[in-house]
């Protein structure tokens, strides 16, 4: 973390441009986060550090893709996902990282339903969400949150495709049934 | 992107951490944290450094080990890792490539003018040279380097040799390019023992002389060699089993020069 | 103690040119300097030690390895020594990593990840950490020095020979050498060949005075500074009859021998001063002093 007041943007930049140090400075920002955030969808802490060490690849390579839209932060979490998607579905060490997984960008927020659902730092968000059953509310981490496409989710999560979009339907008609009232006082 | 007013702090980092918060939480935790710096640089704490530390070791030789994807099929067909860098060390072999491809476009264009007897003298004159360009060229590439190179312990040898594979695998494409003129058929006989002998000999001669003098010295003997074949009209007898013996001793008799040299171990231009 | 290499009576000739003459030499853990001008015979006297030239006659050891022996004897002797020769082209498009790589693999590293480690570890050594990705061409002078440096402390040589380590590295730079020598120097015999007076006194515990392929001077660095005792002055003007004077960066001229002028006074002697004393005599005797 040597580069104080650099922006994220920026190191990424730097990155592009072959800076392995701006690199190292990306890696002691975020490595730490990404990490937890992995070991809450898989137990096998080697498929963690495989992970992470295949995203910083990956961001190295694909530097100069990112084109500025959204966080540093959950672009490399896209990566990351992804490339969690790809080792479980192989259930052996893959190819080194291909380029269109790096392409397939993290779904632009698209309504404000979505955006809504999104800003869940608030309780009233929350509990909304805490009244879906598991099964939906794994979807809509998933998708949602994780940003998986439905065919990439239903991948992760061993179903039809089919089924992921019928509970997607299902959890979104619920949670506008217990958001609406709330709408006026969101921030 | 505005910088959000909330932050989880270190209690609730700390619990998502142990995974102590219900999956509301750990949502609310985790989109949060996509978004905010400050939350992250507390979220660091979290991790031990013997966890990173390894994974960042991984990342800084990833990207520092690139490999050319020629090697990466060979080490996909089981080439060992260190044949692999030794021969990533020779991979300016593209220049003496390019222009072994030039000679035999040239060669085949010129063939296709001339009498099949005369094809075949060429093309005993030209095939065998080119590995012994590629030859020179990838061993003077790493030139530069041989004075340390000289003091290391790894058998000199074995790198020759390995460079002189690599050379021959690139030389086999362009001479059966050549060898599709009609007339030459494809001619292995006329081709392989000859372009080992010659080879093993450029090898032999780039322990004494650098590699333009060594190539000038080869392409000289060797035309000889073919020019009186030719004169006498014993092309032909190039590729009868006597003739075939011949190369195959001149090439036996490189080797043993070659490794004689290797063997006294002196720094050839001092 | 066994010292870690050990010459005996080694000569190089070049037809009627000897480039060095009969060499007696022990080398202990530590840091020697090599001092002398061009075309001394240092660089001789390195690649001897290195393995990459044969002497004319004479004996040599590394680590009780006789490299004047068979090939095996020299391959066991090379297994334990690393090199830097005065100039390394290096291969314009490998990356820093790379070329560690290679050098590492042609010391005979067989294991891939044991031997990544070490170029990692070596990198560290001489600040090039995360430069290790970037093509030598992309390097500049002073890093591509490190880095031929780096590629001489792989693995544990028993001896360290460098020839002209200093060349393009800044004061900082050099003041970190120093430290990463003297840590390597705990265990092995580190020879450092140099023209700069400065290397020696920064650099050395022990120093080597060669000059018309001849040693005359070999002893701890103290020692050949005291030859110069009493005998340096700083004053307005040179001395009368003075062996070497030369004016100096604030204007006073400084001479070494010969009597003073009014107005000049003494000065503690250098390393400098020392060595252009010794070579301004050694006109005049055939001897070694040791």
């Amino acid at each position: 973390m040597r580069r104080y007041d650099v922006d994220d943007a920026v190191l990424l930049r730097q990155v592009a441009e072959g800076d392995e140090a701006a690199l190292r400075a990306l890696f002691d920002r975020h490595a730490a986060w990404l990490q937890l955030r992995l070991r809450r969808r898989t137990s096998d802490p080697e498929l963690v550090a495989d992970v992470l060490q295949d995203t910083f690849l990956a961001a190295w390579r694909g530097a100069a893709r990112y084109r500025g839209e959204g966080d540093v932060g959950a672009w490399l979490w896209g990566i990351a996902i992804r490339r969690l998607v790809s080792r479980l579905r192989s259930h052996r060490a893959p190819a080194p990282v291909q380029h269109e997984v790096i392409d397939a960008e993290l779904p632009a927020v698209v309504s404000a339903e979505d955006e809504l659902l999104v800003a869940v730092e608030h309780g009233d968000v929350g509990s909304a969400l805490r009244e879906l059953s598991p099964e939906l509310r794994t979807i809509v981490q998933a998708t949602l949150i994780d940003g998986l496409t439905t065919r990439e989710a239903a991948r992760l999560l061993g179903l039809p495709q089919g089924t992921v979009k019928s509970r997607m339907r299902a959890a979104r008609s619920q949670l506008r049934g217990r958001l609406v009232p709330l709408e006026g006082g969101t921030p | 992107m505005t910088s959000p007013r909330w932050h989880a702090g270190p209690d609730v980092l700390a619990a998502y951490a142990g995974n102590r918060l219900d999956d509301v939480g750990q949502a609310a935790v985790e989109t949060h944290l996509t978004r905010c710096p400050t939350c992250r640089a507390d979220a660091t704490p979290l991790v031990p450094p013997t966890d990173l530390e390894p994974v960042w070791e991984g990342v800084a030789v990833a990207i520092a080990n690139a490999t050319p994807w020629p090697l990466r099929v060979l080490r996909r067909l089981g080439l060992r890792d260190t044949d692999l860098v030794l021969l990533r060390a020779s991979s300016d072999l593209v220049v003496p490539f390019a222009v072994a491809l030039m000679s035999a476009v040239t060669f085949t264009i010129i063939a296709g003018q001339v009498s099949p007897a005369r094809q075949q003298l060429l093309y005993l004159l030209v095939a065998p040279l080119l590995p012994a360009l590629l030859v020179a060229g990838a061993y003077d590439s790493t030139d530069p380097l041989r004075e340390l190179a000289e003091a290391t312990s790894l058998s000199k040898l074995r790198v020759a040799l390995l460079r002189t594979a690599l050379a021959a695998a690139g030389a086999l494409p362009l001479a059966l390019l050549m060898g599709l003129v009609p007339g030459i058929g494809l001619g292995i006989g006329l081709w392989l023992l000859p372009a080992i002998a010659v080879s093993v000999a450029t090898l032999a001669l780039l322990t004494w002389f650098v590699a333009p003098v060594t190539l000038a010295v080869v392409t000289a003997a060797w035309a000889s060699v073919v020019v009186v074949l030719g004169a006498t009209g014993n092309v032909a007898a190039a590729s009868t089993a006597l003739g075939q013996a011949c190369f195959a001793a001149a090439a036996v008799v490189a080797a043993l020069v070659l490794a004689r040299r290797l063997g006294l171990g002196e720094g050839a231009r001092s | 103690m066994n010292a870690h290499a050990r010459l005996r009576g080694v000569t190089k000739s070049y037809g009627s040119t000897v480039a060095l003459h009969p060499t007696d030499l022990d080398l202990h853990p530590g840091v020697t300097g090599l001092l002398g001008p061009n075309g001394a015979g240092k660089s001789t006297l390195l690649r001897l030690l290195a393995t990459s030239l044969t002497p004319s006659a004479g004996s040599i050891d590394v680590a009780g390895h006789a490299v004047t022996g068979t090939l095996p004897e020299r391959t066991e002797a090379r297994r334990r020594l690393g090199y830097l020769p005065q100039e390394v082209g290096f291969p314009r498009r490998m990356t820093a990593f790379g070329f560690l790589d290679y050098v590492a693999v042609l010391k005979e590293w067989t294991d891939t990840d044991a031997r990544h480690a070490e170029v990692r570890r070596v990198l560290g050594l001489v600040d090039l950490a995360e430069l290790g990705s970037k093509r030598i061409s992309a390097l500049s002078g002073g890093q591509r020095r490190r880095l031929a440096i780096a590629q001489a402390l792989m693995g544990s040589p028993i001896l360290v020979v460098l020839d002209e380590p200093t060349t393009g590295l800044d004061p900082e730079q050099r003041a970190s050498l120093r430290a990463m020598l003297s840590e390597q120097a705990r265990t092995s015999a580190v020879l450092l060949a140099t023209h700069q007076t400065e290397d020696v006194a920064a650099l050395c515990d022990r120093v080597i005075v060669l000059d018309s392929g001849r040693v005359r001077f070999d002893g701890r660095v103290p020692d050949l500074v005291a030859m110069a005792s009493g005998q340096v002055w700083v004053g307005p003007q040179a001395n009368d009859a003075a062996v070497v004077s030369w004016r100096t960066g604030t204007g006073a001229v400084r001479s070494v021998g010969g009597v003073p002028r009014p107005g000049s006074h003494g000065a503690d002697p250098a390393v400098e001063d020392a060595y252009l004393l010794m070579r301004a005599t050694v006109h005049n005797e055939q001897g070694v002093i040791r």
